[in-house]
C-alpha cells in the first residue's frame, strides 16, 4: 500500500544536524512534483543548501521554480512580517516602512517567539490558501523544532485580542489537523541520532501537538554478512595473518577495511532495530541507502528520491 | 606535524578558555570531550567541558543525568580533574535577574512575568546570552585551569558571539527607549506612534501593555547587563581564549566551517585549529584478487559474496576518500588541521571519549 503523506497540504521534515534533512526534505519535494502536485518547498535557515541540492542558483523569499511544478523558497522573517503586515493586517506598507524594520529588530531581540510565529505563520498561510497542493519544510534541527513549531500555542497564551489572536487561531487549527499537517523526521541509523529521534517523536506529539507521519532512516548501509559469509571471511582473515608476506600484501589493507565496513554495517544495523523498537509500532520508518559518494548534490538527491518512492510505494513518477 | 605537537600541547597550556564550534551533528561535543579529557590529563590540571545540550547519551555516560545547572566530576582515568556541566538556560537567567534587579519588588515581577518565562525558556536567542553568561561565570571564580565550551546547536554558530553586542544593541535601541520612555513625553509619542499603530491592531492593545510594562522593568537593569555584555565580548577576543571549528568532510559542513573562520578572523578571535571529524579511513593499497586462493574449498556462493564484499568496500572506501579530499581542500591553508578518523564503533562513553583524545594526541605526543 502507499504510504500516506503526500496527500498532507504541509509537511514539516526535522532531525539532528548532520543527518541530510535538507536533502530529504529535497527529494521528498521531487517526488511530489513527479506525481503531479504543485510543490512548495521551503527552507527554514537561509544556508543556500536546499537551492543548491536541486540544481539551482540561491534562491530568495519570492521563489523560484526550480523544477516543473516544484517551487523552492527561503524564509526570511523580516519579508514575512512586511508581507503580513500587507496582506493579512492590510496596512499600507509605505507609511510603516522605517518603523517596521525597527519593529522587526526590536521583536526579534526581545519579543517572545516572533521570529519563530512569523516563520511558521508563513507556511501555515501558504498551506491555507492553497496556491500549492503541498507545501514543504527543510525545518530547524531536534533542538529548535519543537519550540518553533509550539510557537502559536505560546503566542495565543500571551495574547489575548488583536487581530493576531484570531490569526493564531487558525494557524494552530492547519498545524494540529493531522489530514493537514504532518512532521517527518530525518535520522541516521547512528547512536545518538536515533537516541534524538526517538525522544523527539514523542515531543513533537505531545509539546507540539503535531502528527509524526513517518521517520526516515538515511544513509542505511547494506546488509552486513550472513553467518556462513562471516565465518568465512574470519577464516580468511585468519588465514592471511597466518601466511603474511607470501601473499599478495595488499590484502592485509583489503581485509582491514572490509573489517571496519563490516562493523559499521553491524553497529548500523543494532542501531535500525533500536530505532524501530523504540518507535510505536504503526509509525512507518522509510530506509534510504548509504550513497558512498558524498552525496550532498542534485545527483544523490534524484537518488533518494527514487530510493523514498520505492520505499513509500509511490510508484513511478511524472502522473 | 610537529608544527601540530606544539600546537596542541601549548593550546592546552596557555589558553583558559577553548571555544568549540561548528555546524551541526559534525561531533563537537565529543570533539570538545576529547580535548577536555587531555587537557584533564596534565597533573593537577582543573578542567571544565560546558555543553549546551548535549546528546543525551554522552550526557549519561559522563554521569550527567538530568541535572542541568551543576557541575559534575567525571570519573575518567586521568591525572588532573575533568568536570562537565550542562546549560540550564533558565537557571542562567534567574541568576541574572536576580543580580541586577533595583530591588526585590522588580525582581519578583519579572521573575512571576509569563513573558519573562516564555523569552527564556522557549527561544532560541535567549540560550545563547545564557550559555555566554555561564562562561563568564566560570571564568571569574579562577577555579578552572580550562573551559572548554561546546557551542550550542544553531543555525550559526556565531549567533553565540554575537549574543553580548545584540544585548547591548538591544537595550540602546530607540524602540526600547520609546516603548519605556514617560508617558507624558511627546518626543517618544510622536516618534513611537506610527509603531504603536501597528501594534495595538496586530497584537492589540493589553498584549502591547504587557510588553510595555515588563521592558520597563527590564530596563531599570540596563546598566548591569550592558557592563557584563561589554565583558564577556571582551574575553572572546582575549589572548588566553582559542578556537576550534569542527567540521565532517562533507560539503554543507566545510561551507559552514570556511565562514565560520572568516568571521573569526573578521572579529580578531584566535582560531586554533580545524579538527575534520570522521573521516574515512585510507588503509593503502587494496587488493582482494588472492583471497579466492586462501578461501579455496570452501562453499563457492560463500566466497562470492565475501568476495563481492571486499572489492565494493575497498572501491567504496576508495571513491569517498577521495571525494572527501575534494572538499576538504576548500578549508583554508593556513590553518592548522587536525583529522579524526570514523571509527568503526560509535563514542557514547568515557573510553569512547578516551579514544578520540587518543587520536588527537597521536598528533602531539607530548601531550600524553
Amino acid at each position: 500500500m502507499p504510504l500516506d503523506l503526500l496527500n498532507r497540504r504541509l509537511l514539516v521534515v526535522t532531525g539532528k544536524g548532520g543527518v541530510g534533512k535538507s536533502s530529504v526534505a529535497a527529494a521528498l519535494a521531487i517526488c511530489a512534483a513527479e506525481r503531479g502536485l504543485t510543490t512548495l518547498v521551503c527552507e527554514l535557515d537561509a544556508k543556500g543548501d536546499l537551492a543548491r541540492l536541486l540544481g539551482s542558483a540561491p534562491v530568495g523569499y519570492s521563489g523560484s521554480e526550480v523544477r516543473p511544478g516544484l517551487v523552492a523558497m527561503t524564509m526570511d522573517t523580516e519579508r514575512s512580517l512586511s508581507e503580513y503586515l500587507r496582506v493579512q493586517a492590510r496596512i499600507p506598507f509605505t507609511g510603516v516602512i522605517r518603523p517596521l524594520a525597527g519593529v522587526l529588530e526590536f521583536v526579534a531581540t526581545a519579543a517572545p517567539g516572533v521570529r519563530e510565529i512569523l516563520t511558521i505563520g508563513k507556511l501555515a498561510w501558504e498551506a491555507r490558501r492553497s496556491k500549492f497542493d503541498l507545501v514543504i519544510a527543510d525545518a530547524s534541527a531536534t533542538g529548535h523544532v519543537v519550540g518553533q513549531l509550539s510557537a502559536p500555542a505560546a503566542i495565543r497564551e500571551l495574547v489575548r485580542f488583536g487581530m493576531i489572536r484570531s490569526q493564531l487561531d487558525w494557524m494552530i487549527e492547519i498545524l494540529e489537523d493531522p489530514d493537514l499537517t504532518s512532521a517527518i523526521v530525518v535520522t541516521t541509523p547512528e547512536e545518538m541520532p536515533v537516541a534524538e529521534t526517538i525522544e523527539l517523536s514523542e515531543r513533537v506529539q505531545a509539546e507540539a501537538r503535531i502528527n509524526l507521519a513517518a521517520v526516515v532512516a538515511n544513509r542505511v548501509l547494506p546488509a552486513p554478512f550472513t553467518v556462513a559469509e562471516r565465518v568465512a571471511f574470519d577464516e580468511l582473515e585468519h588465514a592471511s595473518m597466518a601466511t603474511m608476506g607470501r601473499r599478495s600484501e595488499s590484502l592485509l589493507p583489503a581485509l582491514a577495511a572490509t573489517s571496519h565496513a563490516l562493523r559499521r554495517r553491524e553497529t548500523g544495523s543494532r542501531h535500525l532495530s533500536r530505532l524501530r523498537s523504540g518507535l510505536p509500532e504503526a509509525m512507518p520508518v522509510l530506509l534510504l541507502p548509504e550513497l558512498f559518494t558524498v552525496g550532498d548534490d542534485p545527483d544523490g538527491v534524484d537518488q533518494l528520491a527514487a530510493a523514498l518512492a520505492d520505499e513509500a510505494n509511490w510508484g513511478s513518477g511524472h502522473v | 606535524m610537529s608544527d601540530l605537537l606544539d600546537s596542541i600541547s601549548n593550546t592546552i597550556d596557555h589558553h583558559s578558555t577553548l571555544i568549540v564550534a561548528g555546524s551541526g551533528g559534525v561531533g563537537k561535543t565529543t570533539v570538545a570531550a576529547a580535548l577536555g579529557y587531555l587537557a584533564a590529563d596534565r597533573p593537577n590540571n582543573r578542567v571544565m567541558v560546558l555543553t549546551v545540550d548535549p546528546a543525551r547519551r554522552l550526557a549519561t555516560a559522563f554521569g550527567l543525568g538530568d541535572t542541568a545547572g551543576t557541575s559534575t566530576r567525571v570519573d575518567a582515568k586521568v591525572r588532573g580533574e575533568l568536570w562537565v556541566e550542562m546549560l540550564d538556560a533558565q537557571q542562567e537567567w534567574d541568576l541574572l535577574i536576580r543580580t541586577h534587579a533595583p530591588d526585590d519588588q522588580v525582581r519578583d515581577s519579572v521573575l512571576g512575568s509569563p513573558l519573562y518565562r516564555n523569552v527564556t525558556r522557549r527561544f532560541v536567542h535567549s540560550h545563547e546570552y545564557a550559555a555566554m553568561e555561564r562562561l563568564h561565570r566560570l571564568q571569574a571564580s579562577g577555579e578552572w585551569d580550562l573551559i572548554i565550551v561546546d557551542t550550542p546547536p544553531s543555525r550559526n554558530a556565531l549567533d553565540l558571539l554575537d549574543a553580548p553586542s545584540r544585548m547591548r544593541d538591544f537595550f540602546g535601541g530607540r524602540l526600547l527607549r520609546w516603548l519605556t520612555a514617560p508617558a507624558k513625553s511627546r518626543l517618544a509619542l510622536q516618534a513611537f506612534r506610527p509603531f504603536r499603530l501597528v501594534a495595538d491592531r496586530v497584537l492589540g492593545g493589553p498584549f502591547v501593555r504587557d510588553l510595555t510594562d515588563f521592558f520597563v522593568l527590564i530596563k531599570t537593569m540596563e546598566g548591569g547587563f550592558v557592563e557584563h555584555a561589554n565583558e564577556v565580548e571582551k574575553s572572546l577576543t582575549d589572548e588566553s581564549t582559542g578556537f576550534v571549528v569542527v567540521t565532517t568532510p562533507a560539503r554543507g559542513p566545510v561551507a559552514e566551517a570556511i565562514k565560520l573562520i572568516e568571521e573569526l578572523a573578521r572579529r580578531r578571535c584566535r582560531l586554533q585549529w580545524v579538527v575534520v571529524n570522521r573521516a574515512t579511513p585510507e588503509f593503502g593499497e587494496c587488493s582482494v584478487d588472492a583471497a579466492v586462493h586462501v578461501l579455496a574449498g570452501a562453499d563457492e556462493s560463500v566466497v562470492e559474496a565475501v568476495v563481492a564484499m571486499m572489492n565494493q568496500t575497498v572501491q567504496q572506501m576508495g571513491s569517498t576518500v577521495h571525494a572527501e579530499q575534494l572538499i576538504v581542500d576548500d578549508l583554508p591553508d593556513d590553518v592548522a588541521r587536525i583529522v579524526v578518523p570514523m571509527l568503526d564503533v560509535d563514542i557514547h562513553d568515557v573510553d569512547g571519549v578516551g579514544r578520540i583524545a587518543a587520536h588527537l594526541a597521536a598528533c602531539a605526543p607530548g601531550v600524553s
